[in-house]
């Protein structure tokens, strides 16, 4: 089968179904704006169908494909096709078969259960199909959503994440040192790095999340700035962001910090609270990274995203923090995404005695029960639906007894707290190298309870394990 | 229908086979098509854009690409040093150099590239651009060109150059302490506890995202995206000008004078404007002396740069807006001098330019020795415009640069000088104008003549009398006759009636009259000095034989009749 040829006729297949989607829940079946959107659906459809033979949607994860033909969300259609994505989520369909003449009637209860809820106990899909047999709806088949995580170990992924990883530190070291000694900022190391990042985001975002338990490697400031730069990739691309914007945010993020090159060690370092004076020199950081940002070479035009984000990623989102803010302005919303994301990585990181490390489960519940003058909140929940609420690298007690190691959020992206988990000690204590990795959606088909759940998370250094070693 | 296995090169058909089993015609294609896309590319590096050589290579490729989609549902080809491959095929094939097309991407860690039906329509023009210009060193790096690019239909893969970089992480040792025993006090607690509620999943629902926050952060990502971005910046460089030290101030300035050429380029009429009124304001608020020269310095530079764009204003499309135009032209220093008053006399638009032309007043009447400077420029229309600027506004350290200027070898810098030294009063002027009036060029006599009309004095009274009473005064030509009889009338007032009744009804050396134009005009001179003599030297004329001389002196008459408020009499007046 060919692909599709033009990105305009798959989103406009997908836009059409939303469209009649939403007409046929807030207008009568008789209405002649129903009629007009069925129309434009199925004229959509049928040219598809002609040119190609057939038309099929997938949704993987947050990925959409028509045919073969990943759907790239642009800003225009970014809430119409989220919104499609989630109605069909809801329903636990992941694929859509339509053959080239869909009858009106298929159409108006297909796209009318879209609409509805699922009834609570029953298996969403199960039900969806049952309810297009029952109505006799031959030219839609539904199925379920293809998994991106399967269960098992994409070790090629961690691989790459690894090596995507060492370059993205290499690359941040050559950036400081070359600052510290004066030189401008080359670029091109960090360009390659950060679009490597933004691949491997995109391939397998776990496998790149799994990176940020390498710690003590390296400089703690080199590590966090390619840290803050994975995980604010991660959340650009959840929230839909194109791979263009995706690396001007992953940019900006491995630059954040870069202005504390400024600040003598001893101070950024400094084991205990610091004073007036040290403070004032380390809350200059933003003004050092957007002055330094200029000395940027190997771009057309100079980073101005990046300096903004250096520069707005402290002023909180009611521009109370630093730097103070004299000319109207607001947060912009990479530096809210920065901000989010650092604070997530200082949260789980100890680099110094000042703070003090905890789990990244706690550091996401810090995250939601922050000022909502410090994060953007609607950001936060897409973080935290991003992260989940048990992010990767947690240690987990299970209701089993058993330990578990986060390795992958769940594909059903509902389950934000059950994510999938590899055993690393069984209920009985003892330690397992190469445990399975369990679902915990998994539920006994007797009692239809879940087989596992997470009792709590806890600390991996009381039970001498090293999370790093499950998912980097 | 087969699931898509890859987010990035689309699936290989079910029906690939294997080396041995491909289908010859179908290399060949390949190979065909490989060839007409170096072609192309060579001629991209040979010729400029938009040559039509390029455009027949293209129609070539595109031939070639829908012959390879009526047998392969997309072409992936792979690079090694040399070669590029399909299925392992050869299908180019060329010694290791920088001049291998193969190599060239694979050095680059290129390593696939995948080529979709319907990327011959615009995407493989802009590939192939792309690559052209790598090849020229116009662009470093053509992986991240590429990737930047984000072709729907063209789609590479790439491979890690360094194989070693992975060598520096910890390796994971999931195996440590397998077999051992964990502490198992808490996990006790946990399961005294029994089994978590499943009602804890509920909890979390709050933390979805609804349609809400979707619209919402469809709002925000579209405000990111059409942020302006040079402006919000500028932004931040202001506070920080403000808020810190001098020494930052100096930062914020070196930035902005790298800055301000990349935005009067664009053109970003509003942020300038923002930056030039932003930095006086905070300039004058500090009152240091320091800052105050720090933001000069600044705006001397820009100056020229701002003039240049402010100039051209009425050609762009999107112009400046009144106060955005105001601010520039407020901003400007005297380096600007010489762009305004070179682009003045082109300037269109009639609005814009009166703003720009007042502007350019308040700065030479600020910067007098700028625009004297000028009547030396190099560039002779260039000088007679600062002339013209010296005159209207009066400016008086300018005579000395007027007196050289009216010896320049330009007649047209001559000609504005010497009409400017008519608005000065100085005794050097008149001495210089004088001179003028012997000039080689009719034109520049015309003007000295004028110029002398303003000036006045015995001397030039005598030069112009003894001018029209001489006998070449005849072979001058009508225009600068005129000019003669005028300033005759100008500076010697009743005294002019004599000799322009000589020429109106007198008779010549040789008995015969003037030629009737010069008559016509000194019948004209005489209406505008209206004295009885006069005319009755004009009624003396009334009936002349030469219709011209009797016309004139008709038109004349009416004037004289009409009194002193009315028009002079002018050429050509027939009523």
């Amino acid at each position: 089968m060919t692909t599709v040829q033009e990105h305009g006729v798959s989103t406009g297949v997908l836009t059409a179904m939303y469209n009649a989607q939403k007409t046929l829940q807030l207008y009568p079946i008789e209405n002649e704006i129903v009629g007009r959107s069925l129309k434009d659906l199925h004229d959509q459809v049928e040219r598809v169908c002609e040119r190609e033979g057939g038309l099929a949607v997938w949704v993987a994860g947050n990925y959409m494909f028509v045919n073969d033909v990943q759907v790239r969300l642009d800003l225009a259609d970014y809430a119409v096709l989220a919104a499609l994505r989630e109605s069909l989520r809801t329903h636990g369909i992941g694929r859509i078969e339509l053959a080239p003449k869909v009858r009106r009637d298929e159409w108006i209860v297909f796209l009318s259960g879209l609409a509805e809820t699922p009834r609570p106990g029953a298996e969403p899909l199960e039900s969806f199909q049952r309810r297009l047999n029952e109505a006799d709806v031959s030219s839609i088949k539904i199925g379920a959503p293809t998994a991106l995580f399967t269960g098992e170990e994409n070790v090629e992924a961690v691989e790459a994440a690894r090596r995507t990883y060492a370059y993205s530190v290499k690359a941040a070291r050559e950036v400081m040192n070359g600052v510290v000694l004066g030189k401008a900022i080359g670029a091109r190391r960090a360009e390659r790095a950060v679009l490597r990042v933004v691949d491997q985001v995109m391939q397998d975002r776990a496998s790149m999340l799994g990176m940020l338990t390498l710690r003590d490697y390296d400089d703690h400031s080199l590590l966090h700035a390619v840290n803050v730069a994975i995980l604010s990739v991660a959340l650009g691309e959840h929230l839909g962001f194109g791979r263009k914007h995706l690396f001007e945010l992953g940019f900006a993020a491995l630059f954040h910090d870069i202005g504390k090159v400024l600040i003598p060690t001893t101070v950024l370092n400094k084991q205990s609270w610091l004073n007036e004076e040290e403070w004032r020199m380390v809350s200059q950081h933003p003004d050092f990274g957007l002055l330094m940002l200029f000395e940027v070479e190997g771009f057309e035009e100079p980073p101005y995203r990046a300096m903004l984000a250096t520069y707005e990623h402290h002023m909180k989102i009611d521009l109370t923090g630093y730097p103070r803010v004299i000319r109207r302005r607001r947060q912009g919303l990479f530096a809210r995404i920065i901000a989010i994301t650092e604070s997530y990585d200082t949260a789980i990181s100890r680099h110094n005695k000042r703070y003090k490390a905890c789990p990244p489960d706690e550091a996401i519940r810090q995250l939601r029960e922050s000022e909502t003058s410090s994060y953007d909140q609607v950001l936060v929940r897409a973080f935290v639906n991003m992260m989940g609420i048990f992010p990767v690298s947690t240690l987990v007690i299970l209701d089993t007894g058993e330990l578990g190691v986060v390795v992958a959020p769940n594909p059903n992206p509902e389950a934000i707290g059950r994510p999938m988990v590899r055993i690393v000690a069984s209920s009985d204590g003892t330690r397992i190298g190469d445990g399975p990795i369990r679902d915990l959606t998994e539920t006994d088909p007797d009692t239809g309870r879940f087989v596992r759940s997470i009792a709590r998370s806890t600390d991996p250094e009381r039970y001498g394990i090293n999370v790093a070693d499950f998912v980097a | 229908m087969d699931e898509p296995q890859s987010l990035t090169l689309p699936t290989e058909s079910a029906d690939a086979g294997t080396p041995a089993d491909v289908d010859v015609e179908t290399v060949e294609r390949i190979e065909e098509f490989v060839t007409a896309l170096l072609k192309e590319l060579k001629a991209r590096q040979a010729y400029v854009s938009g040559n039509p050589l390029i455009d027949r290579f293209h129609r070539a490729v595109r031939e070639q690409s829908l012959e390879l989609w009526d047998v392969m549902p997309h072409l992936t080809l792979r690079f090694d040093e040399s070669r590029l491959l399909w299925k392992d095929h050869p299908v180019y094939d060329h010694p290791v150099g920088h001049d291998n097309f193969a190599f060239m991407f694979f050095r680059d860690g290129l390593r696939s590239i995948a080529f979709l039906p319907g990327c011959e329509l615009n995407e493989l023009r802009e590939f192939l651009e792309i690559v052209a210009a790598v090849r020229q060193g116009r662009q470093a790096d053509l992986l991240a060109t590429l990737w930047h690019r984000d072709f729907a239909l063209i789609r590479i893969e790439y491979v890690d150059v360094s194989e070693d970089e992975a060598m520096d992480l910890p390796r994971a040792d999931r195996h440590a302490g397998a077999g051992e025993k964990v502490p198992t006090g808490e996990i006790e607690k946990v399961l005294e506890a029994g089994p978590v509620s499943p009602d804890v999943d509920a909890g979390f629902n709050s933390l979805r995202l609804t349609e809400a926050d979707r619209q919402y952060l469809q709002r925000e990502m579209e405000l990111e995206l059409t942020r302006p971005l040079a402006h919000d910046v500028t932004l931040a460089l202001l506070d920080q000008f403000e808020m810190r030290d001098q020494e930052r101030r100096r930062q914020v300035v070196d930035i902005l004078r790298e800055l301000l050429p990349r935005l009067l380029r664009e053109p970003d009429f509003a942020t300038v404007a923002m930056i030039v009124n932003e930095l006086q304001l905070l300039a004058n608020k500090t009152g240091e002396r320091d800052t105050q020269e720090l933001v000069a310095s600044l705006l001397r530079d820009m100056s020229e740069a701002m003039a240049e764009l402010v100039s051209s204003a009425d050609a762009i499309e999107n112009g400046p807006a009144e106060d955005e135009l105001d601010a520039l032209l407020g901003a400007l220093q005297a380096e600007a001098i010489p762009t305004l008053v070179r682009a003045l006399p082109a300037m269109s638009d009639r609005v814009l330019r009166r703003q720009v032309e007042d502007a350019l007043d308040r700065l030479i009447l600020r910067f007098p020795r700028q625009v004297t400077r000028l009547l030396q420029a190099e560039d002779p229309m260039l000088a007679a415009e600062a002339a013209a600027i010296v005159a209207r506004l009066g400016v008086q350290d300018a005579v000395d640069g007027l007196i050289e200027a009216a010896r320049r070898p330009e007649a047209v810098a001559r000609r504005a000088a010497v009409a400017a030294l008519g608005e000065t009063e100085s005794e050097a002027a008149r001495q210089a104008v004088l001179s003028a009036v012997e000039d080689e060029e009719a034109s520049v006599r015309v003007a000295a003549v004028g110029a002398l009309t303003q000036l006045g004095g015995p001397q030039a009274d005598r030069a112009i009398r003894d001018e029209v009473s001489s006998r070449g005064f005849a072979a001058r030509d009508t225009a600068e006759q005129m000019a003669y009889l005028k300033c005759l009338v100008a500076v010697s007032g009743e005294g002019a009636v004599e000799p322009l009744i000589e020429i109106l009804n007198g008779r010549r050396w040789w008995g015969g009259r003037h030629a009737a134009a010069l008559r016509a005009s000194a019948a004209r001179a005489l209406a505008m000095v209206g004295t009885p003599e006069a005319v009755a030297a004009l009624h003396e004329a009334e009936k002349d034989r030469a219709s011209t001389v009797a016309h004139a002196v008709r038109v004349s008459l009416r004037h004289v009749e009409a009194g002193p408020e009315s028009a002079p009499p002018v050429e050509g007046d027939e009523t």
